[in-house]
């Protein structure tokens, strides 16, 4: 017998007289009854657990703004709904009532705890007086564990429905915590026993059990050692921001991953940027991380590939572009690969020539710690170059003039995993990537292999943009493998992006929200306000486990009964979800980036992640 | 929203009418044990995935490839002849259809799966070509366990590089090996870029198990 929050939440309402009974809600009710058996503490923590909301809002309702508002945007949020709601819709008693119901419901789903994502075996280990604290809801059965969002292929709501309906089914399957909830036999052997058998669950084997983001990694297992002191150290996160030119703006970052923080290792990823002549480049390295120095690999090529570009492409003026004719493709040897326009392959040849670059830098490296003996000691051999392997994505960007507008020229080369994906203004994908990978996963090239360095490998691997840009992206495997299939996820990610505000859009307002928004299934800018599309995560820090609420693209879109690629090719619709509220207390792009990179959670996900985002702010 | 990359983690266990009694009951501590120190692993808790294969007079798939929160141990009793062949020949088939290759765009590729073999007798069916079938494919990592003094190394040697040996069927002796065991899972679910023909990387085992050179 299970019961999810939507049902405990609807039994509630039923109580309160704000909706009619059924015989579905009386059965929930007297299951509700039967497992909070009278006892006060259970009942109220449930309570003090769905009251918060409310609660959050009127302390809002009292607080002076300037003391508040950067502290929690979601009480505003509670407030302003509540309010709008209570006075508004005043001469409408009605519809009022309805309303009211929709909202409580929505705001004590969004309060109802949260099924614990420990396995079985854990709470089964936890010591009795902690139980006697939990919530009903957290002790939950195994089968929770395979819960999660629905599948993409789940229907959109049918606008036409009816708005306590319509907001009702939006939030179940919005909340990726609406779990079952076990009641009856399970949950008295728990509170006898104090252990819970092993999942007997035979439905939930490995097909159905999806990934996507439950509401909190299984964190409290994920341990925070810190960056080892000692030889090559990588501090434990970097983030950086500059203009870039023409408008556009760049930010990067980059965080290091569970995996490493776990067992208190280096993060291993690399990334450098900068801007020369009319160029924009980045470069981004992933070290191996079987091999103890990749992070120094990562490091130095990315430094040395930085500068040889600079230096190559900082007096160099694409012309050729200004005068193709409509139509015309950038041609390209298919055999060779070389571009037909010399000051085209000049920019590939320079993409190449920085990959060698990079080699030799790590060369250097590696022989410059081939004979010292602290190195040689603490790897137990001497230091060869492929204890420094790493990958090696790069991106070359200038803007051309093309029939009076500014175009963007990319031009991209890979070594090894990760990704390069570009998105127009249009908010079309293209991506620029061909990352090297083998037959199952985690096995890919390094730019210390240099067999992989020769022009033939090299050019099949340097793809072009020429089209107007609304964002290049440029990360390692840590971030492109959460993002899977890349063609269309890529999409999500830049979405994920907007809608977290780390990439803030301008040039629309509300009133373009409010006209793009109309047709969908959250017609009114106060729909957006009130839906529910994040999970709060707890990322691995230093002190205790810092939580964040992370809104979600993919959620967003199902939400409004569109796709992915709908959403991200209407700037409106995303800014209306970004405006919503903030991600966190940091203010610069490039740090909210970094908090975001070290927060999202998808399961399976623990490697170093890094992201350099090159993008336009104004959309109209 | 994609699936995430699992390790396949397949235990393929002689059952035969020789590890009845004692034997079996100390794999079954064993695997008791495994569990319950993986499901201490925050990597291996989201990445492993674990199924057992048995054989005896016959061979088949006990439990199909599961997460750890939900797996259950297997009943397993022993009877019957050694039939490790067929035991090769459906593991062989459990990972063309389990296990996700990145040929797939579709779909996250797994980790290459972990396969750990123990055997305490002599195959009592032809094994040779489903071994030379499996080491041609190079999908998997295979270890294997000469357990007690009726099994042959030679024959294992033959199916992958890596055996090991114990000298008896002991259940400290097996819990030491399920332990090693769980150790290397924790191992290969970590490195994130191992080249396609590096070699495992494997904790050092305990003192009581003997590396077959």
């Amino acid at each position: 017998m299970s019961l999810t929050k939507t049902q405990i939440v609807n039994a509630l309402q039923w109580r309160m007289g704000l909706i009619n009974e059924d015989t579905q809600i009386k059965r929930d009710w007297s299951l509700i009854e039967d497992w909070l058996r009278g006892d006060p503490q259970q009942v109220e923590a449930l309570a003090a657990k769905l009251s918060e909301p409310l609660v959050a809002a009127m302390a809002w309702g009292m607080m002076p703004t300037s003391k508040v508002s950067r502290e929690w945007p979601k009480a505003a949020t509670y407030w302003s709904t509540l309010c709008q709601h209570l006075n508004k819709q005043a001469e409408l008693p009605n519809q009022m009532a309805e309303k009211a119901a929709a909202l409580i419901e929505a705001e004590m789903q969004q309060a109802a705890p949260q099924p614990s994502p420990q396995p079985a075996l854990q709470i089964a280990e936890a010591d009795a007086s902690r139980k006697r604290e939990m919530s009903p809801a957290e002790i939950s059965p195994v089968e929770a564990q395979a819960q999660t969002f629905l599948p993409d292929e789940v229907e959109t709501v049918p606008s036409n429905r009816d708005v306590k309906q319509e907001i009702k089914i939006d939030m179940v399957s919005a909340d990726p915590g609406d779990e079952p909830i076990s009641t009856g036999s399970d949950n008295q052997a728990t509170d006898t026993q104090g252990t819970i058998p092993p999942a007997a669950d035979p439905q939930a084997t490995d097909s159905q059990v999806t990934d996507s983001q439950p509401r909190s990694a299984p964190g409290s297992k994920w341990r925070y050692e810190s960056v080892p002191e000692g030889l090559d150290k990588h501090e434990e996160f970097y983030s950086l921001s500059r203009d870039s030119l023409e408008g556009l703006k760049l930010i990067g970052a980059r965080a290091r991953g569970k995996k490493h923080k776990h067992e208190g290792t280096n993060c291993d990823d690399w990334f450098e940027f900068g801007v020369s002549g009319t160029w924009t480049i980045i470069a981004v390295s992933d070290g191996a991380g079987s091999k103890a120095l990749s992070r120094v690999g990562a490091k130095e090529s990315c430094r040395a590939a930085l500068n040889l570009l600079s230096e190559r492409l900082g007096t160099h003026r694409l012309e050729s572009l200004e005068n193709l004719s409509a139509g015309d493709s950038i041609a390209r040897d298919p055999e060779s690969g070389t571009f037909a326009a010399a000051d085209i392959e000049h920019v590939q040849l320079a993409l190449h020539d920085a990959m060698y670059a990079a080699y030799n830098a790590v060369e250097v490296a590696a022989r410059g710690r081939a004979e010292n003996p602290e190195y040689e000691s603490s790897l137990g051999h001497q230091v060869a170059i492929d204890d420094l392997s790493s990958t090696l994505l790069l991106a070359a960007h200038t803007t051309v003039r093309y029939k009076e507008t500014d175009f963007s020229f990319i031009l991209a080369c890979q070594v090894g995993d990760g990704m390069l994906a570009a998105v127009n203004r249009k908010g079309e994908l293209q991506l620029l990537g061909v990352p090297d990978s083998g037959e199952f996963a985690g096995q890919t090239d390094f730019l210390t292999s240099k067999k992989k360095l020769t022009r033939d490998h090299l050019w099949r691997k340097t793809r072009g943009f020429f089209n107007q840009l609304q964002a290049l992206m440029v990360m390692t495997d840590g971030v492109a493998d959460d993002y899977f299939p890349n063609d269309p996820d890529m999409l999500r990610l830049y979405g994920d992006l907007v809608v977290n505000e780390i990439i803030t859009l301008r040039g629309l307002n509300i009133d373009d929200f409010t006209r793009a928004l109309k047709a969908t299934n959250l017609p009114d800018f106060d729909d957006v306000q009130r839906a529910d599309f994040a999970a709060t995560v707890e990322a691995v820090t230093p002190d205790t486990p810092r939580s964040i609420t992370i809104r979600s693209v993919a959620e967003y879109a199902k939400q409004l009964g569109l796709t992915v690629p709908e959403v991200v090719a209407s700037p409106a619709l995303m800014m209306a979800a970004a405006s919503v509220g903030q991600l966190c207390d940091e203010k610069e792009a490039e740090d909210k980036l970094r908090v975001w990179l070290d927060s999202y959670y998808v399961r399976g996900s623990f490697d170093d992640r890094t992201l350099v985002v090159l993008y336009r702010e104004v959309v109209k | 929203m994609a699936e995430a990359r699992r390790l396949p983690v397949y235990l393929l266990l002689d059952c035969s009418g020789s590890m009845s009694g004692e034997p079996i009951e100390a794999v079954r501590q064993g695997i008791k044990a495994l569990l319950a120190d993986l499901r201490t692993d925050p990597q291996a808790l989201e990445t492993a995935y674990l199924s057992v294969i048995t054989f005896g007079s016959s061979a088949q798939q006990v439990t199909p490839l599961t997460e750890l929160t939900a797996f259950q141990e297997p009943n397993l009793d022993a009877s019957g002849t050694t039939a490790l062949g067929e035991g090769l020949r459906v593991l062989e088939r459990c990972i063309e259809t389990e296990v996700r290759q990145s040929n797939n765009p579709e779909k996250k590729a797994d980790w290459k799966p972990l396969i750990f073999l123990m055997t305490d007798g002599q195959p009592t069916d032809s094994w040779q070509a489903a071994a030379d079938s499996l080491k041609q494919k190079k999908v998997t990592q295979i270890i294997a366990l000469a357990a007690g003094p009726g099994a042959d190394t030679s024959v294992l040697k033959q199916i992958t590089d890596t055996v090991f040996e114990i000298n008896n069927i002991q259940p400290e002796t097996l819990k030491a090996f399920f332990k090693w065991v769980s150790s290397s899972i924790k191992t290969a679910s970590q490195p994130i870029n191992n080249a396609a023909d590096a070699p495992l990387n494997l904790p050092p085992p305990p003192t009581m198990i003997i590396t077959v050179p």
